[in-house]
Parts: C-alpha cells; sequence; structure tokens
C-alpha cells in the first residue's frame, strides 16, 4: 500500500474538517492498516439484560474497508424471526476523504430468508445491506438494535473481529440485574491492550489498537488465541420459555424439563414393534446395535427450524410418521426406542466440526450446535451419531471427536468427553504386491483405513462404480496413464474397518536404461507428503488434529534375470511433529520388499518451530520420491 | 379361440402394462432392486406427466395452469434427495406464480403389503427467499430404500410471456413422460426442442369454452344492473409428446454447460390474436427476440440520451481525432467509472442515469452507458446481447435465452467487444464465463445480426527456463514468463492484488517440488501488454542421483503431471473455449565432470486437422542442454468422436515432459 503519498494527500485536504477527517480510511494509525482488508475503527456493544425476558442489543460500529477482501468485516446485517425484532437498523457510506456518500435507512436493506445451508426451512431472515463499494477505500457506519426474546445465550465479544482485520476501538459494555448472576468469562486477554470497568450491576471493557493477524495455513481457530468474552445469566429466557440455572446440573434439569420430556411419546405400537425386534438379543449391546440399526434404516435427516423448534427436538411420534428430522429429532427419537428396550440413553449437546471446540465449562448457557446420543451400556458411554445411515455404532469420526460435551440426565447436565482416536486407532495401512512387467508395473493393491480414516470409506461407499473409478484415477491423478480394475470396496461395519481393493496396471512407469529398470516404488504417496507452504516469517503457531499413522508394505517381484543390486539404506527421520521410515529388504525369491512408515503427532506447535514441521515434509517428499536402479545380471 | 386368444392378451397386458394413475403403485414397481437400463441408478421417475392449459380470469386475464404429477422409485439412500422437492414461484407487477393442490403419499413394501403414507401438511413449506422469490418446498415422509413416491400439484402464472422448458431427460433416469400442452387458438406458439431425443409432437384440437360474465343495465327506469352469464367457445391447439426410456444425463470435465445436451422442449408465444383485433407478434424468429429486446424501456430507451453525462465526454474527448484513441479512452472511462454489482442482466435495473451518478450499477446499466457514449463520440457501437455459460447456449430465439450485454465498436470493419464491468478486462478480451458461442449485435434501426464470440488468437505462455545444476546438484535457476489474452487476464484475476509474499505462495502452490524467490510480475495490474513473470527458483526433488549418475526431467516443475481426461468414455464435445499455446525454452548449463548419458528423443505429435499440436525438440550445445518445446490447442471445440485420441495426446505429452535425462561422470 501507498501510504506515503495517501498521507500527504490528506494533510493536504484535512485541516479543519476533524469529523470527515475522522472518517477518513487514511487517518487510521499505519500500523493498524498493515496485513488488514479492513479496520474496524470504532464498535460500541451494548446488550441489556436489566429485564431478564428480553435482551435489547445495540451495535454500532464504523468499519474502514480497504481492499475487496475487506468487505465482508463490514457486517452490516441483523437477523429477525417471531421473538426477535429489529428495533432500528441503517448504514452511511464515507468516501476516502470522510464525505457522507450514501445513506441507508430500513427500506433500503434487503429483506431475504436466512435459511442456512443442508436445513429445508428455518423461520429466521435477515436483513442485509447489498452495497457495491465504488472505490476503495471507504468507511461505512453502522448501526442496528435489536430486541430478543432469548437470554439463554448472550451474543459474546471478539474485540478483534477476524483474521486480516485491525481493531482501533471496540466497547462491550453490559447492563444487568446484580440480583440475577452474571457469569463472565474472559479468554487470551493477556497482552491485549484491554480495560475493565465495573460498577454493580454494569461492566465496560474497552479495547483499543489491536494489529490485524494474517490467517496461515494450520492457524488455530481464530477465537481459540484471540480475546475473546462470554458471558451468561442465571436467569434467562429461551424464545420466551424461562429458565434457572446456577450450574450445568441445574442447568440440564432445565432443559430436560422444559425442552426434552413432551417429546418422549413414543407411538405403543413402535414401543411394541422395537421390542419384539430385539427380544432375541442376548446382551443391552446387541440390543443397542439393533436398535441404531432401525433407526439408521428408517429415517433420515432433513433439518427444519421454527421457533422453539431451534432448540427443542421434534416429538418422537412425528420422527415415527415422517422418518424424518434433525439431529434434535432423531437423537431423541434414538433416545426413546433405547428406552422402550430398557437401556438408558442420553441426549448431548456439543459443538460438531472437523476443528475440534468443546463446550465451554465456564459458562453455563446454551451452547452448541448439534445433537447426538450417549447410551449408557457396561458403565461407559457409548456415542451414536444419529444423523448419520451409515456410522458404524459407536463411531463419530471427526466432525465429533475428541471434545467436551453436554449430557442431559434426568438429575441433570454433566459434562463428558467424546471419544479420541489416537495412533493406534487411526491407521491406513497399505500392502500391494506389485510386478514388473514390459516398461510398466501391475498389482493388486489392499488397503485397510480404521479411526478417523474410516469416513473416507463412508464417502466411497456412496460412489456407483464408475465414479469410484474415477475417484481412484484422481486421488493418484500424479500416476500417468494408471488403469484400475476389480475395485471391491468393504465397509465392515461391524469391526469399523474400512477395506479397498483393486488391481493396477501403469504401462510406462518404468524407464530402460542401457538395458537397466529405473522404478520409483512408492507409488502410492498421495496426500501424506503434501509439503507446507512456506510463509517468509511465521508469525501464528500451528495445529495439528489428529495423531496419524500410516504404513506400507510394497512387495515387488522382478523379472528373471535382474537384480536390484544397490539396497537402498534404511531411512529413519524422527522430529516432534512424528516419525517417517523407510526400509528395503530382498527376501530369498528375490523379490524386493519396500515399507514405508509415518507417523504424525497431534498437538499445537509454536510458529518457530513450522520451518521444522515443513523440513520435516521436504525431507519425506524426497524419500518417498526415492528411485532404484534394478540391474541387468551379466 | 377368439377367447383363447383375447386371454393371452389379457395376459401379457397384465404384465408389461403399468398403471400411471395416481395412487396406482404396483407391486413390481416397489419389489424392484435397481433399474433394468441403468443398474447403477439412485433413483429413477417412473412416470411424468405435465399438462399444460390456458384458463381465464375475467379480472387479470389469461394465466397458465400446469398440473405436475411424478411418480418416483427410490433405489437407496442416495437417492433421498429426490424425496424433497422444490419450486421457485417468481412474483412481479404483472402477478405471482402459486403451487397449489400438493398431494403425495410414499408407498413402502412392509412385508408384503403395501403401506402408504400420505404428505401433510408439516412436510410442506413456503420459504420467502427475497422480494421476487418464494420457494415453494415439500418432501415426503417415511422413506426407505426401496420406496416409490408419488406426488401432484398445480402450477400457476400469470407470465404468458415466460413458459418454463418443459424437461424430457434428468439427472436419473426417466422411464416414461407424457407432455400435454393445450392453447387457445388466440395464442400461436412457438416450439423448440433440444438434445439428442427423437421428440415426437402430436397436434390435435378441440372445442372448449370459458364461462364469461359481465353486467348489463336491466333498464332505464333504475331496475338495478344484471349480470349476464354466458360463454366464449374458442379452438383450443392440443400439442402431445410422449417419450420412454430416457437415460440420466452426467457431468463431464470440460463440457461447459450440460444443461445444453439435456433434452427438453421448450413452448413460447409468438403471436397473440383476439377476438376481432389484428395480430400483435411476441417473438418468432432471431430477429423479432432482439427487436422487442431492443424496443423495451430498460433497453433501448437508455441509449437515447447522452445529457447525464456529456460534459464528462466532452471532457474526456477534447482534442481527439482517432477512432481508435476514442473507443480506448472511452472503454477506459466507463470501467474506472462504473463499479458492477454482482447482478447480471439485459435490462437496466436502476437505470442509467442513476446508475452513473451512483457510480455503479448491474451489466446492462454499466454496458449500455458505454454504447451510448461510444456513439456520442462518433463511433458505430451497438449493444450484443449474449448469454452466460451458466446460463446456457441460446438455442432457440427467445428473449429469456440471454442474460447479459456487451459493447460493440466497429472500426474498419473490424468488432471490438467490450465488457465495462470488468475492471481487468481489455477490447476483445472478455471474460470466460461470457464466451458462450455467439452473441446478437442489435443496430438502432432494431436490426440484427450474430457475432461469434470466442477468441480466434491464441491465448499464449511463452517461457524461458535457465537452469544451472551447481556443484551439489540442487538444480537452481531463472523463469521468465510472458503471457497473453486468456492466459494473462487468469493471472491479473488471481495475482493482480496479492503482495508478493501472496504471489510467491501461490506460485509455489501451482508448481509443486520448488521453492520460489524474487517474484516480479509486470503490467499484472495493467490490462493491454503482456503479464511479464519472474523468478528464481530451486528444485527440491528434481534432480536425482543414483549409482552415480545424475537424472532429471529438462523441464522441472513445468512438467505436466496430470491428465485431465480420466473417464474412459466421452458423450459431449470437448470445449477449451479459445484456443491456446504454452512455448518453453529451456537452457541446462552441465556441471562440471559430467557429460550426457542419454537424452530423450525429439518427438512431434498432431492432432487430425491440426486441433492440437504437441513438439519436442532437444539437442546438447557444448556444455549446454538446449531444449524447446510446444503445445497448442488450436481448436476450441472437439467432437466426442476424438475423445480417446485427446486422451492418449495427453497421455504421450505426460510421459515426454517427464522423460529423463541422464548425466554420467567423465
Amino acid at each position: 500500500m501507498k501510504h506515503t503519498l495517501r498521507l500527504a494527500f490528506l494533510f493536504l485536504f484535512f485541516s479543519g474538517f476533524a469529523q470527515e477527517a475522522q472518517l477518513s480510511p487514511l487517518t487510521v494509525d499505519a500500523s493498524l492498516q498493515e496485513n488488514a482488508d479492513s479496520v474496524l475503527r470504532k464498535e460500541i456493544l451494548t446488550l441489556d439484560i436489566t429485564d431478564p425476558r428480553y435482551l435489547i442489543y445495540k451495535n454500532y460500529r464504523v468499519v474502514s474497508v480497504y481492499n475487496k477482501a475487506g468487505n465482508g468485516d463490514v457486517e452490516a446485517y441483523a437477523s429477525y424471526d417471531d421473538n426477535r425484532q429489529i428495533k432500528s437498523i441503517k448504514a452511511t457510506v464515507y468516501n476516502v476523504l470522510g464525505q457522507e456518500i450514501e445513506t441507508f435507512k430500513e427500506r433500503d436493506f434487503k429483506d431475504v430468508s436466512a435459511v442456512s445451508g443442508g436445513s429445508l426451512y428455518e423461520d429466521s431472515r435477515v436483513l442485509y445491506l447489498d452495497y457495491t463499494p465504488i472505490s476503495y477505500p471507504y468507511t461505512i457506519i453502522f448501526e442496528s438494535e435489536i430486541k430478543s426474546k432469548t437470554t439463554a445465550f448472550l451474543p459474546g465479544w471478539i474485540p478483534m473481529g477476524d483474521y486480516e482485520s485491525s481493531t482501533q476501538f471496540s466497547q462491550y459494555e453490559i447492563l444487568f440485574n446484580p440480583e440475577n448472576k452474571l457469569t463472565v468469562k474472559e479468554s487470551n486477554f493477556e497482552g491485549y491492550n484491554i480495560v475493565r470497568k465495573d460498577e454493580p450491576g454494569h461492566i465496560v471493557w474497552t479495547a483499543e489498537n489491536l494489529k490485524a493477524v494474517k490467517k496461515e495455513y494450520l492457524s488455530p481457530a481464530f477465537i481459540d488465541h484471540m480475546p475473546y468474552l462470554k458471558c451468561a445469566i442465571n436467569n434467562f429466557q429461551l424464545e420466551g420459555v424461562s429458565g434457572y440455572a446456577d450450574n450445568w446440573l441445574d442447568f440440564g434439569k432445565w432443559m430436560n424439563t422444559n425442552l426434552l420430556q413432551e417429546c418422549n411419546d413414543l407411538p405403543p405400537e413402535t414401543i411394541s414393534e422395537i421390542r419384539s425386534l430385539v427380544s432375541d438379543k442376548p446382551d443391552d449391546e446387541a440390543r443397542a446395535r439393533a436398535v441404531y440399526q432401525y433407526v439408521q434404516d428408517k429415517v433420515r435427516y432433513i433439518s427444519i427450524q421454527v421457533g422453539i423448534g431451534g432448540w427443542k427436538p421434534m416429538n418422537a411420534s412425528e420422527v415415527d410418521r415422517l422418518g424424518y428430522g434433525d439431529c434434535k429429532a432423531l437423537t431423541n427419537y434414538t433416545k426413546n426406542l433405547l428406552a422402550a428396550v430398557d437401556i438408558p440413553s442420553y441426549y448431548t449437546v456439543l459443538y460438531a466440526g472437523d476443528s475440534k471446540k468443546s463446550i465451554d465449562e465456564d459458562v453455563v448457557a446454551i451452547q452448541g450446535n448439534h445433537a447426538i446420543l450417549g447410551v449408557d451400556l457396561n458403565d461407559d458411554i457409548t456415542w451414536l451419531e444419529c444423523t448419520s445411515q451409515e456410522n458404524p455404532f459407536g463411531y463419530l469420526g471427526d466432525f465429533t471427536d475428541n471434545r467436551e460435551v453436554l449430557m442431559i440426565t434426568d438429575e441433570g447436565g454433566i459434562l463428558k468427553h467424546t471419544t479420541k482416536y489416537g495412533l493406534q486407532d487411526n491407521v491406513e495401512s497399505l500392502n500391494a504386491q506389485i510386478e514388473l512387467v514390459t516398461e510398466g508395473v501391475k498389482g493388486s493393491f489392499s488397503q485397510k483405513s480404521q479411526g478417523i480414516f474410516y469416513r473416507n470409506g463412508i464417502g466411497l461407499s456412496r460412489l456407483d462404480n464408475k465414479d469410484l473409478k474415477e475417484h481412484y484415477l484422481n486421488k493418484w491423478s500424479q500416476v500417468n496413464a494408471l488403469r484400475i480394475d476389480d475395485i471391491n470396496l468393504d465397509t465392515k461395519r461391524d469391526s469399523v474397518l474400512c477395506q479397498e481393493d483393486l488391481t493396477f496396471e501403469i504401462p510406462g512407469y518404468i524407464t530402460e536404461i542401457n538395458g537397466d529398470l529405473l522404478l520409483k516404488p512408492l507409488i502410492f504417496t498421495e496426500g501424506s507428503n503434501k509439503i507446507p507452504p512456506r510463509y517468509s516469517k511465521r508469525r501464528t503457531s500451528f495445529i495439528v488434529e489428529r495423531d496419524l499413522n500410516y504404513n506400507q508394505n510394497l512387495v515387488y517381484t522382478i523379472p528373471e534375470g535382474y537384480a536390484l543390486n544397490d539396497v537402498p539404506r534404511p531411512i529413519e527421520l524422527t522430529t516432534d511433529f512424528g516419525k517417517y521410515s523407510l526400509d528395503f529388504s530382498i527376501d530369498d525369491t528375490g523379490k524386493i520388499l519396500c515399507t514405508r512408515q509415518l507417523f504424525l503427532t497431534a498437538g499445537e506447535f509454536e510458529a518457530e518451530k513450522y520451518n521444522d514441521y515443513r523440513d520435516f515434509y521436504k525431507k519425506i517428499a524426497r524419500y518417498d520420491n526415492l528411485k532404484v536402479l534394478i540391474k541387468k545380471k551379466t | 379361440m377368439r377367447i383363447l386368444l383375447l386371454f393371452l392378451f389379457i395376459n401379457i397386458s397384465f404384465i408389461y402394462a403399468q398403471d400411471f394413475r395416481y395412487g396406482k403403485v404396483s407391486e413390481e414397481e416397489l419389489s424392484q432392486k435397481q433399474h433394468p437400463l441403468d443398474p447403477e441408478a439412485d433413483a429413477a421417475i417412473l412416470y411424468r406427466d405435465e399438462s399444460t392449459r390456458f384458463e381465464y380470469n375475467q379480472d387479470t386475464g389469461f394465466f397458465i395452469l400446469t398440473e405436475v404429477f411424478e411418480r418416483v422409485k427410490i433405489y437407496n439412500s442416495e437417492g433421498y434427495y429426490r424425496a424433497t422437492k422444490q419450486v421457485v414461484l417468481y412474483q412481479g407487477n404483472q402477478g405471482e406464480e402459486e403451487v397449489n393442490s400438493i398431494r403425495g403419499v410414499t408407498y413402502n413394501l412392509r412385508n408384503g403389503d403395501i403401506d402408504e403414507t400420505k404428505l401433510k401438511k408439516d412436510g410442506i413449506f413456503k420459504e420467502e427467499r427475497s422480494k421476487n422469490y418464494d420457494i415453494l418446498k415439500f418432501t415426503m415422509p417415511d422413506i426407505q430404500d426401496g420406496c416409490v413416491i408419488e406426488y401432484k400439484y398445480t402450477f400457476k402464472t400469470p407470465f404468458l410471456n415466460n413458459i418454463n422448458e418443459i424437461s424430457l431427460q434428468d439427472e436419473i433416469p426417466l422411464n416414461k413422460a407424457d407432455v400435454r400442452f393445450a392453447v387457445p387458438e388466440y395464442f400461436g406458439l412457438n416450439k423448440y426442442q433440444k438434445g439428442w431425443l427423437q421428440i415426437v409432437v402430436d397436434e390435435d384440437r378441440r372445442d372448449r369454452s370459458i364461462p364469461y360474465r359481465y353486467r348489463q343495465s336491466s333498464g332505464a327506469f333504475g331496475g338495478g344492473d344484471k349480470t349476464i352469464r354466458t360463454k366464449i367457445d374458442f379452438i383450443e391447439n392440443i400439442y402431445k409428446i410422449s417419450v420412454a426410456d430416457v437415460p440420466a444425463i452426467k457431468e463431464e470435465v470440460y463440457s461447459g454447460n450440460i444443461n445444453n445436451y439435456k433434452s427438453g422442449i421448450k413452448f413460447e408465444l409468438s403471436y397473440t390474436k383476439y377476438p376481432g383485433e389484428p395480430i400483435t407478434p411476441i417473438s418468432s424468429t432471431w430477429e423479432d427476440v432482439s427487436k422487442t429486446i431492443y424496443d423495451s424501456q430498460a433497453f433501448g430507451q437508455e441509449l437515447q440520451s447522452s445529457r447525464y453525462y456529456d460534459e464528462d465526454a466532452d471532457a474526456l474527448l477534447e482534442g481527439i481525432s482517432s477512432p481508435e484513441e476514442k473507443i480506448f479512452k472511452v472503454f477506459e472511462f466507463v470501467k474506472n467509472k462504473m463499479t458492477w454489482n454482482r447482478y447480471f442482466g439485459m435490462y437496466t435495473d436502476e437505470g442509467v442515469k442513476a446508475a452513473y451518478k451512483k457510480g455503479s450499477g448491474n451489466t446492462a446499466d454499466i454496458n449500455l452507458i458505454l454504447v451510448s457514449m461510444l456513439r456520442y463520440a462518433g463511433i458505430e457501437a451497438n449493444p450484443v446481447i449474449l448469454s452466460t455459460k451458466e446460463n446456457g447456449i441460446p438455442l432457440f430465439p427467445t428473449r429469456n435465452g440471454f442474460n447479459y450485454v456487451i459493447a460493440a465498436a466497429e472500426l474498419d470493419g473490424q468488432l471490438m467487444l467490450m465488457d465495462a464491468t470488468n475492471k481487468i478486462g481489455e477490447v476483445n478480451l472478455l471474460e470466460e464465463e461470457l464466451l458462450n458461442w455467439n452473441g446478437r449485435l442489435i443496430k438502432e434501426n432494431g436490426l440484427s445480426t450474430w457475432v461469434g464470440l470466442n477468441p480466434k488468437k491464441h491465448a499464449e505462455q511463452i517461457t524461458m527456463l535457465t537452469v544451472d545444476l551447481g556443484e551439489t546438484m540442487q538444480a537452481t535457476g531463472k523463469v521468465q514468463s510472458r503471457l497473453s489474452g486468456h492466459k494473462a487476464l487468469n493471472y491479473r484475476a488471481n495475482m493482480g492484488r496479492m503482495d508478493e509474499e501472496e504471489k510467491r505462495k501461490k506460485l509455489e502452490e501451482m508448481y509443486t517440488g520448488c521453492e520460489i524467490y524474487e517474484v516480479k510480475m509486470k503490467n499484472i495490474e495493467t490490462p493491454y501488454k503482456p503479464v511479464a513473470v519472474s523468478y528464481d527458483f530451486e528444485s527440491l526433488n528434481g534432480v536425482e542421483e543414483i549409482d552415480n549418475k545424475i537424472y532429471f526431467s529438462p523441464l522441472f516443475h513445468f512438467a505436466v503431471a496430470e491428465n485431465p481426461f480420466k473417464a474412459e468414455e466421452r458423450q459431449y464435445p470437448i470445449d477449451y473455449t479459445y484456443p491456446r499455446k504454452d512455448k518453453y525454452i529451456v537452457s541446462i548449463e552441465l556441471p562440471e565432470g559430467y557429460k550426457v548419458e542419454q537424452i530423450p528423443e525429439n518427438a512431434g505429435l498432431s492432432l487430425s486437422d491440426e486441433m492440437g499440436t504437441f513438439q519436442y525438440i532437444v539437442s546438447q550445445v557444448g556444455t549446454k542442454i538446449q531444449l524447446s518445446m510446444e503445445t497448442s490447442i488450436n481448436t476450441p471445440l472437439i467432437a466426442p468422436q476424438y475423445y480417446q485420441d485427446l486422451k492418449k495426446f495427453y497421455d504421450l505429452i505426460i510421459s515426454k515432459e517427464n522423460e529423463k535425462i541422464i548425466l554420467s561422470k567423465i
């Protein structure tokens, strides 16, 4: 960015126009513009919950946008529904000199439905500003006021907004009744210029001059390492239903009484059907498996969110009749079926997604975006994903694994941790028998995937034969002229193991040099050796989410009259990020055995370690590319 | 004997005929495990019936009513999405579209009995998407593998000029479809067919009447008005189409918009002739369509005024006499002055004046300003309407076939096409999305003609690569590339706004296996000049030492690794959109103490009619290895019968590009 020129320009024109100068994007300190597509010039968020039945939420924000990528940081929108009213909304746009160019009143905002992806229907709507910036930079002032009948969760405060955005000034103010206990959780405030001022029933936080951070490969989720404030009150209201809770136990009780209990209305015919279905099963686990299978065969996922239905499951009887529902409905339905055969199970809420997020223990409030079922089996909890028609019994995968969740029992809410898949579980192991033929190779490929890797198999099982073939050709797109046949995919649900078998042929894979054969033995290493992007200076720490274990055993049969004289030396790399080994040997029959092992270790690593991490992959890529020369015997 | 024959006949028909009436789902249909012609199908349309007729409302006039009935078989969970139906409903000044009388049943075979579950109100939703659009959705209950669903509804539209295309092919097999389209004699009709399917239209006519009432004063003495009930008789023309066993249509790479190939039929009104009135043509030929568009308020009218910009234009054009310079000046002016609001359209939205004042508008707002201003500058300029790739090729003369307008200036018999919505665009360099066959140029007098949109000139990338193998056998080198045409445009679009670090990262992403330094890009934000890219690189795995010998591919990270064509067969043409050429000139300095042991052979390849060519020439000159390689695709649209050749063409290029040079110690 050409600051010098712009600043000179600024001083020429701005003396005397204080208001305009303030709004001009050029008056922002250069250090805040660095790495920033936008700067939050001023933000004032006010939450008034003195009456716990209502949240009055005022949002005033001034944003300067420097380029196209910053348009998303304007956030000039407000959502509404029957229980959430927009009292006022407006916006004004200012040009580079801070002069007003356009104003928008409520009627100028676009009014559209806010049905999120994957949902069939939701009753929420959104008013948003459909503004086309005519030049950059520009500044926008957005103001809104909302009155909502929900205080069971409250808008939090993320003074930094997002990656690639700086904040000049942000204030978060909360007005509450001191008799209604307010819980506040401040995360990652250290090292930032944030001031808190307490008065009875009134707390104000202000943050100043927070510099933009660029998102990098494997950066942690923004709110996991940036200042984040969450709060909750004891006496709350959810879409007009009131509640009180000081701890998770009470909160769970409230949920059970108000949101779950009345949905337990499974019809008697279904109860007797499910009872007879499991009557010949030897134990609770077998009965629970049969019930889960029954659910998977019968229902499908359809999301419909209307009013309190956004929080409360659809009745079990309705799911029974319609054969569909969302995560809440299907979890509750499965719970009811299990109850019918006397197996206790618990409705459980959590944050789903492959980047892990836990229920925050310190903030007793509505949290989470998904529901699963915890089944009480053999003094342990078995987790069931009820929206999937393909998951094996007890299998979570990377969508819901290894995180804190809230389980609702009859006694109340209990925090639990879901299954962690470790190095022993996440195994992808390949065995291949490969034969060298004229200028090429052919062979059989057999791969077993377990733990987190099993999920890939679920995806593959949905493909028909033609698409499955294309999947492999794309997966190994670097292998020219590859031919694939005899594909056999077996997702063994009982043992949570996916087995892929196929035969392949690669004409031209071998280069003949003066009668000798040049071969790259590791054919199938896609994905596990991708070199991470290079940064001149890495700034954020990086996260490897899961332990992974890849191993390959390749057996090469070579033609009569040839031999591998120079067996490559074994290679072993050990780092903080994992281990790699590559080993060659020749058996009695003259076959070449090639063994590759790669363990990756989960963890959060310092930014300074990034180059070592990248070096590890550079080496892996180099070793994976190793070639051997199979010589003609003389 | 007669009886026997009859019996036989009945028996046969019992086996083969299916009952396609609503509610008459058979056990055979339910027990079917896979589609007999397409075993991979996840679902199939067993039967579709679409019956359209015109009705009359005394207050609002004619409207169109379509009764839709579908019976769908769902084989497995991948076909469950078919159990949810969505209908987009438009509402405008003339009224709104509606869906009514929705009924549906899901049939399952349970223990040999047919179990029915009805669609109820709780499965029907209406989403008010925006001011102009609602979406009617319903989802069927009790969906199990193997179930059959049936649903029917009526679709009502007051928009006589916008009759939806009737689809006769789908992403799943279509076993049988009956279409009936009935139209009163007052309306002339055009029928357009697309796709490979043989469609036979049976025509028929019958007498029909519509009840009609009017009020009549009953006399001079205040007896009040009297309602007279009568009817209007007219002839109804009926068109019937039946198709059977239409296979599913499937996506392929480089095929453009698959809808272009999907079989279907479209009816469009060509004229109205109400009793006692003359014929009013609506649109029937490309000429008519173009003229109708031109005559619209939000199109041709918008080209009339120049008052809103004349001062700006006068200042801009002062002292300029060369027409070419005028065109460039005006184009650049409008491009910079106006920002596109991302809305498509061939009709103005804000209106040119308001858009000009605001500095933003839709495609028509912006490009009609451009046409008008070019004319003001004394240039022969006209609008060209076209259809984006997403919108499909305009196969029939209908107004709705187009969704975009650009400007064309004519100079010395040459057309200069311009789209001022794209800030990095050039004259005759339109975004790929717009390069969809032909556009229709409309002149001031309403006359129109086709103009080709696809560029004739190759988009080129010429790369010079100098490599030093050095003593450490780590290949380092310099790259200098020049890009023109769409290759330059793509670079601008991708990297124009990136800082140095981001550009470097992007290049390392594009060319794996090397680290890149000192990236310089020239003209990356300035159109009209070729983009020049230069950088230093260090190859990570490009050089290997095996058995005291050195192996490397002379193209290093530029060697193409992947064949874009993986499918074994191909049904649709391969659409490259524009001709393209990649040229490499490589020079490699040999390390001291080594000699060339093996060098790849020279090669040349050509697809028939030179649709694609490849040339590879390598040689040793002193201590240098020199390679010249050129790949070009000369025909942007290649017919599917050449697919196997093309696939092989890529295979050979890839293996050639990855061939190794071998060095050994002297």
